[in-house]
């Protein structure tokens, strides 16, 4: 995107965009409530259209965030026992996004960030990084995951720091079948200046330098990571939701024992022995046999993206101190 | 909770017809009572708070809690050691679908080096095996011993993988009282443990296998052949059942010092001679005149022609003569080496001599032919036919990568053809696969 030749155009076109956000908010919020007022028992027999149009008019209402949302909800009437729980959760954290734009005059910046992020007004990553101060600190590659959505890929790799222990986000997106970024590779170290995304959480960053030659990304120099405990985890996670309740993915880097039974799942393995509990594996990721076989029932250090739905393992570390991705 | 299963129950029926129930919060106070505005909205603000409270208190299942997850039995630990990280980057991409023929060579290789295969990569090997088995069982066996005591913990856990077990397992109780396939394993587990006394157990129990006898010889052949096993062999040449004599000739012709192999050599004798001549030194070829009954006994199959046809038949004779002659047959015939006959101009004869000489230095795994019939094909030799080609790609496979250094070194030039291409970066593939397994 070039600079804008004229900063007053540039505004009016900014308004222009707010006004018609509003509406198409206000249009959601509505078709929300409808579906709420006649039950949401009739979703089962809806096709994918009935998602499709109402998220095409986001598309025209230039909020693409909530279309990507809506879109995604088509499969949840099908994806199994207790979908119409899912279904009401998507709606309702919908509903307050809805609610929280219409209010944002009176949200703290920060949080007024996160829902402009979330319903798709998106920051030029320049105006970010020489926005935000740089944080610098040798960020842990831990985990890595590869989406692909209507032809876009998106590379969401999760970083931690040994320094400043923050989490941090890097998305990187290509075309269906051309190659993605591969600068960060799991299980090495990265010395770099990150600047975060505004936001009440800040999680998402992008890249400002690298202080290391790029080409040692593949060392697997740091061995594996301070794995947490369950207890830990999930009390960072309920405090980043009390912040941005619209968070549906956190890091987790945990020290666990799989389970197989009744469905895959992971035991809480701490340091000093005994156990702090277990969490269900997500049902997308199948059978994990590659973390079982990892494992042969000793504890691992695991990596990976922790969802309301379960753990989504990516990256455990072998008994060398060797990353292995799942 | 209930309180969220109400309001999912309230939203699935829609509030046109039900009340928006109010449930409580952790850590909130509960507001009963009327609330204005549009009950749907109501709903979802409740659902809202609800979903947010519920996904940050999610609760831990403590260990016994009904949550019935069996801790899992620990792995016994493995005396073999690790391949090497470069060792385990080639096994992956040969599961990825490089040379996937490869496979067997590879875990060979890990076995009689007694190392193991990395756990992770357990998983999509066994998948790989159960697929291509049954028709392979000595891949199983393979996979079973490569992947050590992980795999047969993990073959425990998932019921597709139990052929791990079975073939690691198997007691006296298995061959006595087995079917078919774990019969074979136990047989081809002791036959790599022991071959003379896999032998004794199989010509104890010949009298009484009837059509077991096949899988007896498919084991003989899997592993350890030696000399110790032509009586067996010879013997079951004049078994009535086609298939047992079939495999039994073609056991015996992989063993260039057996009975068999010297009367290949007394018939082959005569149809190869080099004759010096004014325009230098050839080959020249007579093709076996006809087939006889001690010929067919020997596994040499005829083809019955008229006419024309008949040259065709003889030269065809010739190939499985060759196929099943020892190869010092014509080192010691023509005083001069692999490479020196092959050297030795032949005309058209080229493209039979090199298929039935690739046949014989396959059969009895000879080094020395098998690099110099690649040495020649790399040259340029006889290998255009679809056969030629097709033994060539056999050729690649079987020989010895660290022999065939030069031409696995050289840069491939750009005018090479295709089957040539095929044959450099197979033995590439397997050198650079080798030397990976000495790390």
């Amino acid at each position: 995107m070039a600079e804008p030749k004229d900063p007053r155009a540039a505004a009016r076109r900014a308004e222009q965009r707010e006004t018609k956000v509003a509406s198409g908010l206000a249009e959601l919020d509505r078709w929300l409530c409808d579906q709420v007022r006649q039950g949401l028992a009739a979703s089962q027999q809806a096709g994918y259209a009935h998602w499709d149009e109402i998220a095409a008019r986001m598309v025209d209402a230039q909020a693409p965030g909530l279309a990507e949302r809506l879109r995604a909800l088509a499969s949840v009437p099908h994806s199994g026992a207790g979908w119409d729980g899912r279904l009401l959760e998507e709606y309702a954290l919908l509903h307050l996004l809805a609610v929280a734009y219409r209010r944002q005059a009176g949200l703290p910046p920060p949080l007024r960030d996160t829902v402009r992020s979330r319903i798709g007004f998106s920051l030029r990553q320049a105006d970010v990084l020489a926005g935000g101060p740089p944080v610098r600190d040798h960020w842990q590659v831990l985990a890595r995951r590869d989406l692909e959505q209507d032809r876009i890929r998106t590379r969401r790799t999760w970083l931690r720091g040994r320094k400043t222990g923050r989490d941090a986000l890097l998305l990187s997106f290509a075309a269906a079948g051309q190659a993605l970024d591969d600068s960060f590779a799991v299980g090495a170290d990265a010395d770099a200046d990150l600047v975060f995304y505004p936001g009440a959480v800040p999680l998402r960053a992008a890249v400002l330098a690298r202080h290391d030659d790029g080409d040692d990304a593949g060392a697997p120099d740091g061995g594996p990571p301070d794995g947490g405990t369950i207890a830990g985890l999930l009390a960072g996670y309920a405090a980043a939701l009390a912040a941005d309740p619209w968070l549906d993915s956190w890091l987790a880097v945990v020290e666990i024992i799989p389970l197989r039974a009744p469905a895959p799942a992971v035991r809480g393995a701490p340091a000093g022995g005994g156990s702090d509990g277990s969490l269900p594996l997500h049902p997308g990721a199948g059978d994990c046999w590659p973390l079982f076989a990892l494992s042969g029932g000793h504890p691992v250090t695991l990596a990976g993206e922790w969802t309301p739905r379960g753990l989504w393992p990516l990256t455990a570390w072998d008994e060398t101190g060797r990353a292995v991705r799942l | 909770m209930s309180g969220w299963q109400d309001l999912v129950t309230a939203s699935l029926i829609g509030t046109e017809r039900a009340e928006v129930p109010a449930p409580a919060v952790p850590g909130l106070p509960v507001r009963g009572g009327a609330v204005p505005g549009d009950p749907a909205a109501l709903l979802l603000d409740r659902a809202a708070l609800l979903t947010v409270a519920r996904r940050g208190g999610t609760l831990i299942r403590p260990a016994g809690s009904g949550f019935h997850a069996e801790p899992l039995p620990v792995a016994a630990p493995d005396p073999a050691g690790v391949v090497s990280p470069a060792a385990a980057r080639r096994l992956a991409r040969i599961l990825g679908g490089e040379h996937p023929d490869l496979l067997a060579e590879w875990l060979t290789a890990v076995v009689a080096r007694g190392r193991r295969v990395p756990p992770r990569l357990l998983p999509a090997l066994l998948d790989r095996v159960r697929r291509v088995s049954p028709s392979d069982p000595e891949l199983r066996r393979l996979s079973a011993e490569a992947g050590g005591t992980r795999a047969r913990w993990l073959a425990r856990l998932n019921p597709d993988w139990t052929f791990v077990t079975a073939l690691t397992e198997s007691g006296d109780d298995t061959w006595r009282l087995g079917g078919k396939s774990q019969r074979r394993g136990y047989l081809a587990a002791l036959r790599a443990r022991d071959p003379a006394a896999a032998r004794e157990l199989i010509t104890q129990s010949w009298e009484a296998a009837g059509p077991e006898r096949v899988m007896f010889l498919s084991v003989l052949a899997s592993r350890g052949l030696s000399l110790a096993d032509e009586p067996l062999l010879e013997a079951a040449l004049d078994e009535r059942d086609a298939e047992v004599r079939g495999w039994a000739a073609h056991l015996l012709a992989r063993l260039p010092r057996s009975a068999l192999g010297q009367r290949m050599a007394r018939r082959a004798a005569g149809c190869l001679r080099v004759e010096r001549g004014a325009r230098g030194t050839r080959l020249i070829i007579t093709p076996p005149a006809g087939c006889d009954a001690a010929m067919r006994r020997d596994g040499v199959t005829s083809r019955r022609g008229a006419g024309p046809a008949e040259i065709d038949d003889r030269t065809h004779l010739l190939h499985e003569v060759m196929a099943r002659t020892p190869l010092r047959t014509w080192t010691g015939q023509f005083g001069r080496t692999a490479e020196q006959i092959l050297a030795v101009p032949s005309g058209a004869w080229a493209a039979v001599l090199f298929t039935g000489w690739s046949r014989a230095a396959m059969a009895q795994r000879d080094q020395d032919w098998m690099t110099a019939l690649i040495d020649w094909a790399l040259a340029g030799g006889p290998t255009g036919t679809l056969f030629g080609a097709e033994t060539l790609r056999q050729l690649a496979r079987r020989a010895d990568p660290a022999r065939c250094a030069r031409e696995t070194t050289a840069g491939p030039a750009a005018e090479i053809p295709p089957p040539i291409r095929d044959v450099i970066s197979v033995l590439r593939f397997r050198h650079d696969m080798l030397k990976e397994l000495e790390l």
